[in-house]
């Protein structure tokens, strides 16, 4: 039998925010175990390239297997958690999607790698228009670790100087616009909306396994225990403090404890907050960390409309879809209520676009001979925008342990509750609106367009139930990410977030991860924790 | 080794850090065995008829009728029919939840029902204009979640399960050799334990 370890920090979670944490604290000489719920995927091992028609069921995937996974295909069904063993609920009339990969790496294994970052309309939105929470820091106390979180993902892109979307440590994307997209953007400049290139981590992978994981092995400083499923986290009874984990054997079903004397949480956005609720004790009875009440609340993300607009371009038809004329992709960055209230809805939206997709023939409205020549005639000339748009944060969005059900190691799972409301529905109007204004402006034929959100979670984007604040009373961590109630206890992961804008997180939740960590590892150098 | 793969050595056993609550018995790691790459092993489909399974003979008929006329073939390339697809549906909704089977048939019960009010025969024996009266719900404005009303729906599902179906199979993909369409390929994921 293995001796009992001794480490600095208990890591719990691989991906974007544990991994950054592990880089980040290793590289500072801290010793950390980390526990990954699932196993590691060995990326000779375990996949091979295969035709559709080899599969049971021609690419299109076991029917029912993933009802909350639209990303899922068959090819790679068994990257993503089995809703089986990982139960959850909801509402009845409210469906949450809870899109979750349990592998080391987590979602950076699947992410689709934008990097933005928030400005100080997200990070003091308050101030700006008198809705939702600030965040109790700013962007420049955030920047300059943006500015190295960028090298690590080799993210490209083009400097704008766009207060909306601050400059970042980029990779310069100069690459040339295909003449839709430079008709798109001019369409678009004439109604006063920005247009840029994407930004976009680049490389094979850009996950944490990549990226953080080997450098911080290398320090020597770093275990990873796979399979571990956490159950909750154990409190020193006269302290307060956390002093270690209980978890599960994944495979075996064993039961573990190990002691920690401080603990990073990033084990996702809402199995963090499932774990600190599961973390009952006299000391937490509302849960580890939530004397405040607000742990689980303010559930939000970003709403998406996808497929928002699909359009043809005219000359690409009948085979002239060339690459002189048809492809490429961009970025519209929020522009609405930037200066003052313009519309009925207060925040605001951001689409990508790309060019040189095929409109589908549901979309065409036709079959058979028809449908096959009008898929040739079309094949290549579409353009397609979608919308992600901001949702404020509201204190009835929230989740709470469900003591009826529990997952396949005997772990209360979540009740999730989410609804957008009109300020969301709004928005999403208005930007089908102005996505057709934009297409025909620069004179493509717009066939289908519509403004129907996709269920609450299925963007990926889960934010929020463990905000930061200034007030104790009104949120869960400092402004370090740090537990007000509990001090040697770090949340890293979207979790922590007060707002979110309409930016990928990911980028944000990693700086914020190595803000964080190099302050605990500093106030442990001094001995303060 | 790439980077990433020195993961996996690197990564212990939940038991490696914890003393457990109960210790478990040890069981002596499988031998491993070579395995000859080389031999070809192919799929069951490639040989063999394919026996249906959920749907009756009628059933099948207007499914048949309804893939036939759906995806023809076209331009020397296989339609729904020839990829098989009626075989592929009936194992795939054979395979579905309850509501996605009860969709399906009594979609095409229906399919049957309005081909014989409209026209006296069923679906199968329709004429190329009378089955587009029966179809006139695939032509409606397309819609992000699609048709709620259940006749509607299931027209919408049908053609694009069987079009993807054509699109993927083996047939179409043969047919297709050296055009510019081809059959998708991806890497596909083994179970990671």
């Amino acid at each position: 039998m293995a001796a009992k370890m001794d480490h600095d920090v208990l890591i719990i979670g691989s991906g974007a925010g544990g991994g950054m944490a592990a880089w980040a604290l290793t590289k500072l000489g801290v010793k950390c175990l980390m526990l990954e719920a699932g196993p590691a995927a060995d990326w000779e091992r375990d996949r091979k390239l295969v035709s559709a028609y080899d599969l049971p069921f021609r690419g299109l995937g076991k029917p029912g297997r993933f009802p909350h996974v639209t990303q899922a295909s068959e090819f790679d069904a068994n990257m993503w958690a089995d809703e089986s063993q990982n139960p959850y609920t909801y509402p009845a009339d409210d469906p949450y999607y809870w899109v979750r990969i349990r592998a080391l790496g987590g979602k950076t294994l699947r992410w689709g790698r934008a990097s933005w970052r928030l400005s100080n309309y997200e990070f003091k939105g308050k101030d700006h228009d008198g809705h939702g929470d600030n965040w109790p820091i700013e962007y420049k106390d955030v920047a300059p670790f943006y500015d190295r979180v960028e090298p690590i993902l080799h993210v490209s892109g083009r400097n704008e100087g766009w207060a909306q979307m601050p400059d970042g440590n980029l990779i310069a994307d100069d690459s040339r616009d295909s003449e839709s997209i430079t008709r798109f953007k001019a369409a678009a400049s004439k109604l006063g909306v920005p247009t840029t290139k994407p930004r976009r981590a680049t490389g094979t992978l850009a996950s944490s396994t990549n990226l953080l994981l080997p450098d911080a092995l290398a320090t020597g400083k770093l275990t990873i225990v796979g399979n571990a499923i956490v159950r909750e986290l154990s409190v020193d009874a006269s302290t307060g403090l956390v002093n270690g984990a209980h978890y599960v054997d994944r495979r075996s079903g064993q039961e573990f404890h190990v002691s920690a004397k401080r603990v990073v949480l990033s084990a996702s956005c809402l199995e963090s907050a499932r774990l600190l609720l599961n973390s009952r004790s006299a000391r937490h009875p509302a849960g580890l960390g939530n004397s405040s009440g607000v742990l689980g609340h303010y559930l939000f993300d970003q709403f998406y409309v996808k497929g928002t607009v699909s359009a043809v371009v005219p000359e690409a038809r009948g085979g002239r879809a060339s690459r002189t004329l048809m492809g490429g992709a961009g970025y519209i960055p929020r522009f609405r209520n930037l200066k003052s209230k313009e519309k009925d809805f207060v925040r605001g939206y951001a689409y990508d676009f790309g060019s040189g997709g095929t409109p589908s023939a549901a979309q065409l409205g036709l079959w058979g001979e028809p449908m096959w020549k009008a898929l040739a005639d079309v094949r290549g000339t579409g353009f397609g925008m979608t919308t992600m748009g901001e949702v404020v944060p509201r204190y009835e969005n929230h989740v709470r342990i469900n003591p009826d059900v529990k997952d396949a190691w005997g772990i209360p799972v979540l009740h999730i509750t989410q609804t957008y409301g009109d300020n969301e529905h709004n928005m999403a109007r208005d930007a089908e609106q102005m996505a057709v204004a934009m297409c025909k402006g620069a004179g493509f034929e717009v066939v289908a367009s519509h403004a129907q959100m996709v269920p609450p979670g299925e963007s990926i984007h889960e934010l929020g139930v463990c905000r930061m604040g200034a007030d104790p009373k009104k949120s869960v961590l400092n402004q370090w990410n740090q537990s007000h109630d509990v001090k040697n206890l770090f949340v890293v992961d979207g979790s922590a977030f007060v707002s979110g804008g309409s930016q990928n997180p990911t980028l944000t939740l990693m700086a914020l991860s190595l803000r964080a960590s190099e302050y605990l590892a500093e106030r442990m150098k001094r001995g303060e924790l | 080794m790439r980077r990433r793969n020195l993961l996996r050595g690197a990564m212990l056993a939940p038991a490696a850090v914890a003393m457990p609550v109960a210790a478990a018995p040890q069981t002596a790691a499988p031998a491993t065995e070579p395995i000859d790459a080389k031999i070809v092993v192919n799929a069951p489909s490639l040989t063999g008829d394919q026996r249906t399974t959920f749907f009756d003979a009628i059933e099948l008929a207007a499914l048949r009728a309804l893939a036939g006329t759906l995806v023809p073939s076209f331009e020397g390339r296989p339609g729904a029919v020839e990829a098989g697809v009626p075989e592929f549906v009936d194992f795939a909704i054979a395979e579905s939840p309850a509501a996605r089977q009860q969709l399906w048939r009594s979609g095409l019960h229906e399919l049957d029902a309005q081909s014989i009010k409209a026209f006296g025969v069923r679906f199968e024996k329709l004429t190329t204009d009378q089955a587009a009266k029966i179809l006139e719900p695939l032509k409606a404005k397309w819609t992000f979640y699609g048709p709620s009303e259940p006749f509607a729906k299931f027209l919408w599902e049908a053609r694009t399960e069987m079009l993807q179906a054509t699109l993927n199979s083996r047939e179409y993909a043969e047919a297709n050799t050296g055009r510019r369409a081809a059959a998708a390929s991806n890497y596909y994921w083994r179970s990671l334990d």
